[in-house]
């Protein structure tokens, strides 16, 4: 809410202090200020001048020479306006300076004669008045003086940003109600705020004459005020009133609109004006407000003019029959003021938050009203409010002194009257909550402060009656808070809590899954991101929802959960409205927005949830989520003046996850998938297995899935299933004597099945199960030349080495001989 | 004859140290060779000193002898240094020649970056950690149980404005903050509790510096005493572990529906630059990051708590800011676009 500081000296008095005094003051006490913006800084060039001679000009017959005094002295000015005259007080700008709206006024001759400024007229000011001339100013204003403070033209608006509790901080008693507590400075209440009753014409009929109010939802409207007034005359509000309202973001209309938007932004209260002559169904009776919940289907219009449909939340007020306001909200066009209206019934309403709050919600029609209903008005202060309000139309109103009539009293319907609830507070409470030490005085003079009745008060309790401006207070701990901020959160000492060694969280009896992480899992989580980090991997993080598009893509079997994407309800656009089933989706667009920058090198991973609609996975939403780790490799890698750059291949993946999978219990398999995963390519990719489980895959991307993501390399990619990895818990070295005899290797190449995979090869060395076998190594797979077509030949270096003494050449060829004939037979192979 | 036998002792030093002189001036191992016949060879000028022994006394031989003995280890030893010298100086001149320029690159995989808000939970782990602090994760998807109402958000409240909610078309939605987890752990543990709890959040909200999805951690501490004082020294030993020994905090009284008293939390600024203004905290000396309070009485009373009992503080702090601020980031949507050139910068 923005606030004029001008106007918040009308209601407190802040003699000495600046406003950012002020502010950061509110600020600290919980209102915050969000900007402290100097207004109408552009006139501050502009001076009160007053012209001592006129004189005609030599060379022109439409202008004339003014000798002008402004506060140093008379000089002379160039001016082609008529309607001045020796002595006339007039707004200067002297040469070199700028006007309001950004114009340099520069010093020069005109026509010969030389000028020293500017008088100006209210348009060059962007002032309101008579744009046809030069701007005559009272001849009481001080020559010399700045236009701006003469005018009132500069004022500092504060932006408050109020929190959701403090619906009474949306009006500037509010605020004057803090700030009066904070400094300790009186509160000032301007005309009828002050007290006192309607201030009607005697011989006035009553109001109720005019107007009778009836409720039928009393829970939806608790109380129903309305003053009537005759004979009004429509016109533009005063230059004060319209530039306050400006001041704080209203746009100024007609005196009876901006009249209640003042005494909005005065007290907190939103009013209505409904034209008189338009809700009164016959002339001759008095008009008939019934305050209801709208029927289904219902229509009103609105006054901007589009027409709503109703429904039974909403809550109406009518004219006995049909809606004309809906309630809170926005009036209806049919009872709308305009020029012509002379009759005059303005509401003063309460109207519960949470229908109002509902109604503009559905609607779409959230407005200054509707803000202040949601968040609580004083219902008590209806009466004052009236009172102001008629105060008000009467000083701005467009027609003749006396003319505009105020109907005596007003009418009230009051159903359910505000009950003072006492709120009690214990000290040692207070304090051990704050960890603080007051005592009862100091709270009970801090509560006082700002307007809370302390109605009892010992050194252990008090007991306080909250106003009827402050809903908000109805719990002790709502009172230490006003404690807490008023004393000031700087005044409490900050310590560390005193905490036992060794503490461990005790699940409930009975209680919900446990939330606690152990501290295990996630040193593995980072270290496994280190890995990565250290395999020249980047970790990215995508946005948790997707495409259905980018899903699709995938190509996932029917009936694959994979493929079955839960639907958010109010996407912000087509791009991210359903959540990921997978991790690919957002790193394949990662692939390409980096491709689309010519990026050489892309090696991407990300750990992350998906997402699963799952009505038993057991926490109430419908909605399973499981933690992914995925990675993809494209484009080149190494060191170009080494000569060693090529592109990523499957191996770099393969090695990545492998490195990956060690710090894990189990040994890793990868299984060829022979094109059961649909968006692997048919020929690279496996299942990856450890411990028996399958926990992901490795591969290349289907080149066309990758088609669909508008990307034309190849890329490399793991996904896997990051709680059954952690599931699985940690290898743990164990210790394997070594020899201290020499050891010996032996080359073996055998041409094999081109179909055989390698895998089948360590296999059966691994069956052969010879102790003196110390390890083996894969030299190189070779096909072509001398090698049958439908053959590979995969030649390896054996090394043997015995535990407990030096192996003799002759029992290491043995063995080796019969290695060879063992693989021979099982693979099957035959040497070269 | 005495003064034969002291010119013989004289003429080896003598003998000694013309060797030395002329060792030093040879500069290949042939001249050290040539130089140790001449010296101790066969015919060498020791080998007819000690020829001349016979002329000697009995009494003055061993005398004379054992000087000969000692001054052909002499001359062996400054032989033997000298062509080690000679050698070395040799190897050097050879390695003089091949060297290597190590201002060319390594050979170097690219280092990948751990991203930039996951680096900055892990500090805030590692201090929390310190602190005595579990972690607790919770589910990104919701209900409006642990997302609200369990957090004292009335139904058709404003204060649900302050979180624009995406919901899921099963009724579900996709939390709006951490302070879930706060429900979830209370529920399924006694007090006291002592959590961060670290996660993606969701809001209906997208700009340069809104993200739909971005990154809380939540703090929660509840025993039988812990006070608004203990939070402000929990804080306080957060800023000034996170941001410098001496950097103040400041707690500003605000609102939100879970904790009361409620309030934000600036830390003093430390990207202030001596004289000249501060872009980052516009000359106030503070920067928001936190939000902060006492767990409200009718949150303890939705996980089944009793307030009369209990008591604790909560706070919540965006990673994204930290983040920002910590590395400069103008526009939050630079965090999930994973461009490398972006990413490549937080490697080290
Ligand atoms: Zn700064």
């Amino acid at each position: 809410m923005k606030l004029s500081y001008n106007w918040l000296c009308e209601h407190v008095e802040l003699d000495g202090l600046t406003p950012r005094e002020v502010a950061d003051r509110l600020t600290l006490s919980g209102l915050e200020v969000e900007a402290v913006e100097p207004i109408g800084v552009e006139y501050h060039p502009i001076k009160v001048g007053q012209i001592l001679q006129i004189r005609s000009h030599p060379q022109a017959d439409k202008l004339v020479l003014c000798q002008v005094e402004f506060g140093s002295g008379p000089c002379q000015i160039v001016c082609g306006a008529s309607n001045i005259r020796e002595g006339d007080r007039v707004p200067v700008i002297p040469a070199g300076q700028r006007l309001p709206d950004g114009t340099k006024i520069s010093k020069g001759k005109i026509r010969g004669e030389i000028s020293h400024g500017m008088l100006c007229s209210a348009t060059e000011l962007a002032l309101p008045g008579d744009p046809s001339g030069i701007m005559i100013l009272s001849p009481a204003v001080p020559v010399g003086k700045p236009l701006a403070e003469v005018l009132h033209l500069t004022d500092t608006v504060l932006d408050l940003s109020v929190t959701p509790n403090r619906g009474d901080c949306l009006s500037m008693m509010g605020v004057a109600r803090e700030v009066a507590a904070l400094f300790g400075r009186p509160r000032r209440y301007p005309g009828m705020l002050a007290g006192g009753e309607l201030q009607a014409d005697k011989g006035q009929e009553p109001a109720e004459r005019h107007a009778r109010v009836e409720i039928e939802d009393v829970q939806g409207c608790p109380r129903y005020a309305a003053a009537i007034m005759l004979e009004v005359t429509v016109g533009p509000a005063p230059d004060w009133m319209a530039r306050r309202l400006t001041a704080v973001g209203l746009r100024p209309v007609n005196n009876l609109v901006d009249v209640t938007n003042y005494v909005m932004w005065e007290t907190g209260q939103p009013l209505h004006v409904f034209d008189l002559e338009r809700i009164r169904r016959h002339p001759a009776e008095p008009c008939h407000i019934l305050v209801r919940s709208a029927r289904s289907g219902e229509q009103m219009e609105s006054i901007d003019h589009l027409v709503r449909t109703l429904d039974p939340e909403d809550l109406v007020i009518t004219d006995g029959q049909h809606p004309i306001a809906l309630a809170g909200v926005m009036g209806g066009v049919e009872s709308e003021v305009s020029e012509s209206t002379r009759q005059i019934l303005i509401e003063c309403a309460h109207f519960q938050p949470s229908r109002i709050r509902r109604t503009a919600k559905r609607l779409g029609m959230n407005s200054e009203s509707s803000y202040r209903f949601e968040r609580t008005v004083d219902i008590e202060g209806a009466p004052r409010v009236l009172a102001r309000t008629v105060e008000l139309v009467l000083q701005t109103d467009a027609g003749p002194a006396g003319r505009a009539r105020v109907a005596r009293g007003i009418v009230d319907a009051y159903p359910r009257p505000w009950r003072a609830k006492p709120v009690a507070m214990r000290v040692d409470r207070a304090n051990a909550l704050l960890g603080a030490k007051y005592t009862a005085e100091e709270m009970r003079q801090v509560l006082e402060g700002i307007e809370i009745e302390v109605v009892e008060s010992s050194p252990q309790r008090l007991v306080t009656i909250p106003p009827s401006f402050r809903p908000d207070l109805e719990r002790e701990v709502d009172l230490v808070e006003e404690v807490g901020r008023l004393v000031g959160l700087d005044r409490i000492e900050a310590r560390l809590p005193a905490s036992e060694m060794g503490f461990e969280h005790t699940p409930r009896e009975g209680g919900t899954a446990q939330t606690v992480v152990p501290y295990r899992r996630i040193e593995q989580l980072e270290r496994i991101r280190d890995r990565l980090a250290a395999a020249g991997i980047s970790e990215a993080i995508n946005y948790s929802f997707v495409s259905p598009g980018a899903i699709a893509a995938l190509g996932y079997p029917q009936g694959d959960r994979h493929g079955q994407p839960v639907e958010l309800a109010n996407p912000l656009s087509e791009e991210w409205s359903v959540l990921r089933t997978s991790l690919l989706p957002g790193l394949l667009a990662n692939v390409r927005h980096n491709l689309a920058h010519r990026e050489p090198t892309i090696a991407l991973f990300e750990v992350g949830a998906v997402f699963f609609a799952d009505d038993s996975a057991g926490n109430g939403t419908g909605v399973r989520e499981e933690q992914r780790l995925a990675g993809v490799l494209c484009g080149r890698r190494g060191t170009a003046w080494l000569g060693e750059v090529r592109d990523h291949d499957i191996f770099d993946l393969k090695g990545v996850v492998s490195n990956l999978l060690s710090q894990f219990a189990g040994d890793p398999g990868f299984e060829n998938h022979g094109g059961a995963i649909g968006h692997l390519h048919p020929g690279v990719g496996a299942l990856v297995t450890l411990a028996g489980q399958t926990i992901g895959v490795i591969g290349q991307i289907h080149p066309l899935v990758a088609e669909r993501f508008d990307i034309a390399s190849p890329v490399y990619l793991f996904e896997l299933e990051l709680d059954r990895l952690v599931g699985l818990g940690e290898s743990t070295p164990q210790y394997q004597p070594f020899s201290r005899y020499p050891a010996a290797t032996r080359d073996l190449a055998l041409v094999v099945d081109h179909q055989l995979p390698y895998g089948e090869v360590e296999r059966a060395i691994r069956g052969f199960a010879n102790p003196l076998i110390e390890g083996f190594v894969l030299a190189s797979i070779y096909e072509g030349e001398q090698i049958p077509a439908d053959k590979k030949c995969v030649a390896l270096a054996v090394t043997y080495r015995s535990l407990t003494s030096s192996l003799t050449e002759e029992k290491i060829d043995g063995i080796h001989g019969r290695l060879a004939r063992f693989l021979c037979e099982r693979l099957p192979a035959t040497f070269r | 004859m005495n003064d034969s036998l002291d010119a013989r002792i004289e003429s080896l030093a003598t003998l000694a140290e013309e060797a030395r002189k002329e060792f030093a001036t040879a500069t290949h191992e042939e001249q050290l060779n040539q130089l140790k016949a001449r010296y101790l060879g066969k015919s060498g000028s020791l080998k007819t000193i000690m020829e001349s022994l016979k002329e000697l006394s009995p009494d003055q031989r061993p005398i004379l002898g054992k000087t000969v003995n000692q001054t052909k280890q002499e001359v062996l030893q400054a032989l033997e240094d000298r062509r080690v010298q000679i050698r070395e100086e040799k190897r050097r001149q050879e390695l003089a020649h091949r060297w290597i320029d190590l201002s060319l690159p390594g050979r170097q995989r690219d280092q990948g970056a751990i991203h930039p808000l996951r680096s900055v939970t892990r500090e805030l782990f590692s201090i929390f950690r310190s602190l005595g602090y579990d972690v607790a994760e919770g589910p990104c998807v919701e209900d409006d149980f642990h997302n609200f109402s369990a957090l004292n958000f009335p139904p058709d409240h404003p204060a649900r404005d302050m979180q624009d909610t995406l919901l899921l078309k099963n009724g579900a939605l996709l939390r709006t903050h951490t302070s879930p987890v706060q429900i979830r752990t209370m529920q399924a543990n006694r007090p006291p509790i002592r959590i961060i709890a670290p996660g993606m959040v969701y809001r209906c909200d997208a700009d340069v510096s809104h993200s739909p999805m971005f990154s809380q951690i939540e703090g929660l501490w509840v025993d039988e005493k812990v006070s608004l004082a203990d939070l402000k020294g929990t804080l306080t030993t957060f800023a000034r572990r996170y941001y410098g020994p001496d950097v103040p905090i400041r707690l500003r009284p605000s609102f939100f529906p879970f904790t009361e008293p409620s309030c934000e939390v600036d830390v003093g600024c430390v990207f202030c630059p001596r004289g000249g203004s501060c872009s980052v905290c516009h000359d106030t000396g503070w920067i928001e990051i936190l939000g902060a309070g006492m767990v409200d009485p009718n949150v303890f009373e939705a996980v089944g708590y009793d307030p009369e009992k209990v008591q604790g503080f909560a706070f919540g702090l965006g990673i994204e800011r930290v983040a920002m601020l910590k590395y400069g980031i103008n526009d939050i949507r630079l965090l999930f676009e994973n461009d490398v050139r972006f990413l490549r910068q937080f490697a080290k």
